[in-house]
């Protein structure tokens, strides 16, 4: 795994990479100086003349370097290098300062205020290309292990084989979606599916015939809700569950109907050819209030289970569901054991 | 049709600027030679006038205006700090020693009538 992280580290920093620099001078000349030698080499620069002017011009665009000046009126470099690492940015801002001032305490001085380099001004273009390339290296390295960092988190919370959220999902954010809905006292529905005779299909047509299954379910049923607020989870083996925020009971049982017939009404093409699948689906809803108020997410699972079992017992290929009114009964006399547990 | 060198042609903006800065300089050094009250906001002036020239020189490898605007600027620090009067050696020679370096780039003639403090 470490292995595969090094080589996507190394294809990034192979991959063309756009660097955008920001020179802030309040001198015309020097900033003009600054973006031809700049522009030469191939960056993208815009030009600021004052700390101010360079907040701006970032508030509204990613500068991945910034090649300020010290001593400029009002906000001088010092207080821009302070303001950008106190901005609460998406990437890292490389700054070097590039000054007059050449003292031993001054360059301290700019290190400390958030600079990562500083250059005193009369180097030859050459060293300060240079020190530019440094700040291109870092920020780069730092692109590509911030989209690594956000590929390992996707893939920390997703199914690999179907793309669905995985179980630790669930169990994480089921709770939130419970908790938000309390806080707008806004219904929230919990379809728990399961596909029927999986174990058959797997041992009859071979695991890549049952993977396909699962995949086609996932695809199908992510097409038929709403893609903003509803999610899906691979609870298990053959089991998901559907989360649908801002869904009654009469939603939800649409829903699953839909389900239904979408995966009853066309075979699911597999290595093994086309196979009739169906699914059995457990519906449940907290609507009121009172429901919301007292309702876990646990407690939502485990009732979504039990009609699930309900319309597995009627002969599968069916929806069951009841509104939270019925879950406590419910959950007293579920037959079976926990499913789900919340981590 | 190939496009005019930008160093180039920055270079001779830089050596034009020069030229006006001396005239600049000129203008400070008769308002701080008939200051009547405080000094303090024309010595400002010189510092902040000092330090663009002496950055701008750095950049555009002219060390030696650098140097001398260097100087000028950190007297103009002292005098402030020091809240020296008008006829600060130190100003006034740094102020005559700059506008003799910026007289001389691109065949300027020294002006007849350097700037000197009353007091």
């Amino acid at each position: 795994m470490i292995e595969v992280n090094d080589t996507t580290v190394t294809r990034q920093m192979l991959s063309p990479w756009r660097c955008r620099v920001l020179v802030v001078d309040d001198d015309e000349l020097v900033r003009a100086r600054l973006a031809a030698l700049l522009s030469l080499e191939g960056y993208d620069v815009l030009t600021a003349g004052s700390g101010e002017e360079a907040l701006r011009i970032m508030s509204t665009m990613d500068c991945q370097i910034v090649l300020t000046d010290w001593q400029m009126p009002h906000m001088d470099g010092l207080a821009l290098c302070r303001a950008l690492r106190l901005r609460d940015s998406k990437a890292y801002v490389y700054v070097l300062m590039l000054t007059v001032r050449n003292t031993r305490r001054d360059t301290l001085m700019g290190l400390a205020a958030g600079a990562d380099d500083y250059l005193i001004k009369g180097a030859a273009g050459p060293e300060i290309l240079a020190r530019v390339k440094v700040g291109q290296r870092i920020t780069r390295l730092e692109h590509s292990l911030r989209t690594i960092n956000r590929e390992n988190l996707r893939l920390s919370v997703t199914d690999s084989l179907t793309g669905a959220y995985n179980r630790a999902y669930l169990m994480k954010y089921l709770p939130r979606e419970v908790e938000r809905s309390r806080r707008y006292g806004r219904p929230l529905a919990v379809l728990s599916c399961e596909i029927d005779r999986f174990k058959q299909i797997n041992d009859g047509f071979g695991h890549e015939a049952g993977d396909a299954v699962l995949q086609a379910f996932f695809t199908r049923t992510a097409g038929c809700i709403r893609e903003a607020t509803d999610w899906i989870a691979r609870s298990g083996g053959e089991e998901f569950v559907l989360v649908l925020p801002e869904t009654a009971l009469h939603g939800a049982n649409c829903v699953a109907k839909k389900l239904c017939h979408l995966l009853a009404s066309q075979p699911i093409p597999t290595g093994a050819g086309p196979l009739s699948v169906t699914v059995s689906i457990g519906v449940t809803a907290a609507e009121t209030l009172q429901e919301l108020a007292s309702i876990s997410a646990l407690e939502l699972l485990r009732a979504a289970d039990y009609f699930l079992y309900v319309s597995k017992s009627r002969g599968r290929d069916r929806a069951t569901g009841a509104s939270a009114s019925t879950i406590r009964a419910a959950m007293s006399a579920a037959p079976t054991g926990v499913k789900h547990e919340i981590n | 049709m190939v496009p005019d060198d930008p160093f180039d042609e920055l270079q001779g903006a830089f050596y034009a600027r020069l030229r006006s800065d001396l005239v600049r300089l000129m203008v400070l050094g008769a308002a701080l030679a008939t200051a009547d009250t405080d000094p303090l906001p024309i010595f400002e002036d010189i510092r902040v006038f000092a330090h663009r020239v002496r950055g701008a020189a750095a950049l555009f490898g002219a060390p030696d205006i650098c140097a001398v605007a260097y100087t000028l600027e950190q007297a103009a620090i002292s005098a402030a700090t020091a809240h020296a009067g008008n006829s600060d050696a130190s100003v006034c020679t740094a102020l005559e020693a700059l506008t003799e370096r910026l007289a001389t780039v691109n065949g300027n003639a020294v002006p007849t009538a350097p700037a000197t403090p009353r007091r």
